[in-house]
């Protein structure tokens, strides 16, 4: 019997050894190629139209395929290069003019030139794409091959960013259904890209996946590492997250802030917090009857507010906790931070309002059930009290109806109210929406905050695009506010993400659809 | 002849509340050990919501600065939840809560579905086919749904859940009530107090109604289990009552999300939801035996 098994035995020892070595060799050659693949977990897509994308799994595979003129650097939110290599701005700020990078061609082989651009931002026009918002009005011309010209009615400090808007990528000349499925061989023919990656395969919806392979003739030297990523759909992120811990995928963001502690203890993974411009704002209506009418009244309830603490509690300290004004300290030089802000300190608050005949400042603070509003209301209602001179109560209202304008009591109407603003990539945005006259007619100026010099200086701002002019100009944003502004800003929230440890080079925008991956990596 | 008539009264009445029969009702009770549990837990419950505020050694709503997050302890016996907040304080005081308003809307609902069941069983004809019928059509729609569109309506407030529930099991009290009307409205004692010439609302209240206490015992607990478990659902999908408000749905719904990092936030309030309701539950399966009531539950 011994001696049938010795041979068997030495067989199968062989058999274990000469697997051991194919894996092995396995294991250097796919190390050898060229970045690995990078699999993204996400939601699935519902919109592919890249005119019309709007949440980040859209803004990801659009992403993948195309490139932009120009755009919007994750970290200071300045704009860069991209397809448009330069430009140059008229004197009246009414004429911008780039030059295009040379050697760019299409996925289906044919180069790029300034007739395609041109026909990427008349077609935004054309279908009214929500990118318009930044852009306004313009006519975009293509002079020579190598030059596209913007021409604008009045000068428009966010006119580059809406240029960088996810919606405008550069489109073949005459493509007349982007991304639309087609039959057959030619099922991915509308995906037509310069981008670093091209479509290969698209299951779409919940269980579904796009699968990209490095572009081999994208025209960035070097670019990108990776020879594909694939984008993986799953309902929700719970799922992504189990996706994440069982190497399933090999990113996934927008996490909730508590999986900072829980997936931060995992050595396989890295937890990444991108500053973003994301914040909650505690706002008091101005105009005649309501409670911020009295400037007062204003400033004795950001005196009661201690945000480093609520940073601290709601947020276990990872927001950033900027000034109460929307320069977050995401948009890199705009924002001060040697400003001197409003101190928390509660007696003073106490005082202003004795000063202004208001022995108890009583009111209703309205918060959305979104994000951790209503824990934030429930802290301010805390912390408030414990001055002795403010009372509020609460009414957490279901967000859909918060944000609807046939509710009476929506976001717009309530006296006292704690409103959610998304990130944007620059702050006049946010600045000529939300704290001028004209935005009270447009539904944006919730506070009905209308201050003279405020007017004037988003009016300067508007009309240069010069970075040390716009500085300056928002260091006096930031003093306006402080004196008669009606809104708090506890934090500028995170955004959380995780990779798998071997992902290298990931830096995640503040939109995360719209994260580069032209220098990510993945190790074997 | 006046012998003849309380002759005629007590052998057919129970007298409900005479000495004896809450002797022999707690002496029934005592002999069922489930019966007795949830009664004693009813009856622990009724004093937490009287002096759980009185004992909670903080606010409901009290910030405890740089102790939030922390496990149960002997400073903190439930620990404390993600804003620094005592849980144990916080179920005490909400003890009170979740008694008070299913307790008011199931004796509203009580009263008021007994006087139209009394009504309906005893008059019968086409006001009780209508009225019935239209009771019966409301309570074709699920209660969550209609309390959900009522609230959506009206506002989140505790007169809003005490309207909702009120509405909600009015219906099925006098549904119940009705059916116990009608059985007794052929007995013999009925038609002797007709011809005496008794007035309509003394047959009611003084004959009919000591005869279906009972059934009413049993609705009532019953409906006050059901009420409970509503309120808490309104309060877990935000239309109950709001925050800072120690409703224990609305403790779950806050800690489910922090269930990971808090989970003691979590199982506090949910297992007092679940030791009142089953306590309840087992108290009216007792006063259902009891009672030999044969009603539907």
């Amino acid at each position: 019997m011994l001696h049938y098994r010795k041979p068997r035995r030495r067989i199968r020892h062989i058999v274990i050894v000469v697997s051991m070595l194919l894996m092995l060799i396995g294991a250097i050659s796919a190390q050898a190629q060229d970045g690995g693949t990078l699999r993204v977990g996400m939601n699935p897509p519902a919109v592919l139209d890249p005119a019309q994308i709007s949440n980040d799994p859209e803004l990801a595979l659009n992403r993948a395929i195309y490139d932009y003129l120009i755009e919007v650097n994750p970290v200071d939110s300045s704009i860069v290069p991209s397809i448009g290599t330069s430009w140059t701005i008229s004197d009246d700020g009414l004429t911008y003019t780039f030059t295009l990078a040379e050697g760019v061609t299409f996925q289906d082989g044919s180069a790029l030139t300034s007739a395609d651009v041109a026909f990427s931002f008349q077609h935004l026009k054309d279908v009214s794409s929500r990118a318009l918002s930044l852009l306004g009005e313009y006519e975009v011309s293509a002079p020579d091959a190598a030059t596209v010209t913007f021409t604008i009615p009045e000068r428009n400090s966010v006119f580059l960013y809406g240029l960088a808007s996810p919606q405008a990528v550069i489109l073949k000349d005459g493509t007349a259904e982007a991304n639309v499925l087609g039959e057959g061989d030619a099922a991915l023919a509308n995906f037509n890209g310069t981008g670093p990656f091209v479509l290969t395969e698209y299951t779409p919806g919940v269980g579904g996946k796009a699968v990209f392979t490095r572009n081999e003739n994208y025209w960035k030297e070097g670019q990108p590492k990776l020879a594909g990523i694939e984008h993986i759909y799953f309902a929700d992120v719970d799922a992504q997250i189990n996706a994440l811990l069982s190497g399933e995928v090999d990113f996934i963001f927008k996490l909730p802030l508590a999986q900072v502690g829980t997936l931060g203890q995992n050595e396989n993974v890295n937890v990444i917090l991108t500053q973003t411009a994301q914040h909650a704002v505690i706002r008091l209506r101005t105009d005649t009857g309501h409670l911020g009418e009295n400037v007062s009244v204003r400033q004795a309830l950001k005196y009661a507010t201690d945000r480093e603490f609520l940073n601290e509690l709601l947020l276990d300290g990872l927001g950033t906790v900027g000034h109460n004004d929307p320069i977050a300290p995401s948009y890199g030089i705009f924002y001060d931070p040697e400003f001197e802000d409003t101190e928390y300190d509660p007696d003073m608050a106490c005082q202003l309002l004795s000063e202004a005949g208001i022995e108890m400042l009583e009111g209703k603070l309205y918060a959305p059930i979104a994000f951790e509003y209503a824990d934030l209301a429930a802290t301010l209602q805390q912390m408030w009290g414990e001055t002795g001179c403010i009372t509020v109560e609460i009414e957490t209202v279901e967000e859909g109806l918060y944000y609807d304008f046939s509710n009476p009591n929506n976001y717009f109407e309530v006296d006292l109210g704690i409103t959610g603003w998304g990130h944007r990539p620059s702050p006049q945005i946010l600045l000529r929406l939300a704290y001028v006259e004209s935005g009270i007619e447009s539904g944006w100026n919730e506070s009905r905050y209308v201050d003279p010099r405020l007017e004037e200086l988003v009016k300067q701002a508007n009309e240069t695009t010069d970075v040390e002019e716009l500085k300056a100009i928002y260091a006096q944003v930031s003093e306006v506010f402080k004196e008669t502004g009606p809104i708090i800003i506890p934090y500028f929230a995170p955004l959380v993400s995780a990779s798998s440890a071997n992902v290298a080079d990931l830096v995640v925008d503040p939109f995360p659809g719209l994260t580069d991956y032209r220098n990510v990596s993945v190790a074997g | 002849m006046s012998a003849n008539q309380n002759s005629v009264e007590s052998a057919a009445t129970p007298r409900l509340f005479s000495g004896r029969a809450i002797g022999r009702f707690l002496g029934q009770i005592a002999r069922r050990p489930l019966s007795l549990m949830g009664m004693l837990i009813f009856v622990g419950f009724i004093f937490l919501a009287i002096f759980g505020p009185t004992i909670a050694p903080h606010q409901f709503d009290e910030l405890i600065r740089g102790a939030q997050r922390q496990a149960p302890s002997a400073e903190f016996p439930f620990g404390t939840d993600r804003l620094g907040r005592d849980v144990f304080s916080r179920v005490l005081w909400g003890a009170r809560e979740i008694i008070i308003i299913p307790g008011v809307a199931t004796v509203a609902a009580i009263i008021l579905g007994t006087i139209l069941g009394l009504t309906l069983g005893y008059y019968g004809g086409w006001l009780d086919e209508i009225v019935s019928r239209a009771l019966d059509s409301l309570l074709a729609i699920p209660a969550l749904v209609l309390a959900l569109v009522m609230l959506g309506t009206i506002g989140p407030s505790n007169i809003g859940i005490i309207i909702v529930i009120v509405l909600l099991y009015m219906p099925i009290v006098t549904r119940v009530i009705r059916s116990a009307t009608l059985n007794i409205r052929a007995s013999g004692y009925i038609e002797a107090a007709k011809l005496r010439g008794e007035s309509t609302s003394y047959i009611l209240f003084r004959e009919i109604l000591p005869g279906v206490l009972p059934a009413l015992a049993v609705e009532g607990a019953l409906r006050f289990s059901y009420a409970i478990f509503l309120t808490a659902s309104l309060g877990f999908l935000g239309l109950g009552v709001q925050p800072p408000s120690p409703d224990w749905g609305r403790m779950v719904a806050e800690a489910r999300p922090n269930f990971a990092r808090t989970p003691w936030e979590l199982w506090f309030p949910a297992a007092a939801i679940a030791v009142l309701v089953v306590g309840v539950n087992l108290m009216a399966d007792g006063l259902r035996r009891i009672f030999r009531y044969e009603g539907q539950i």
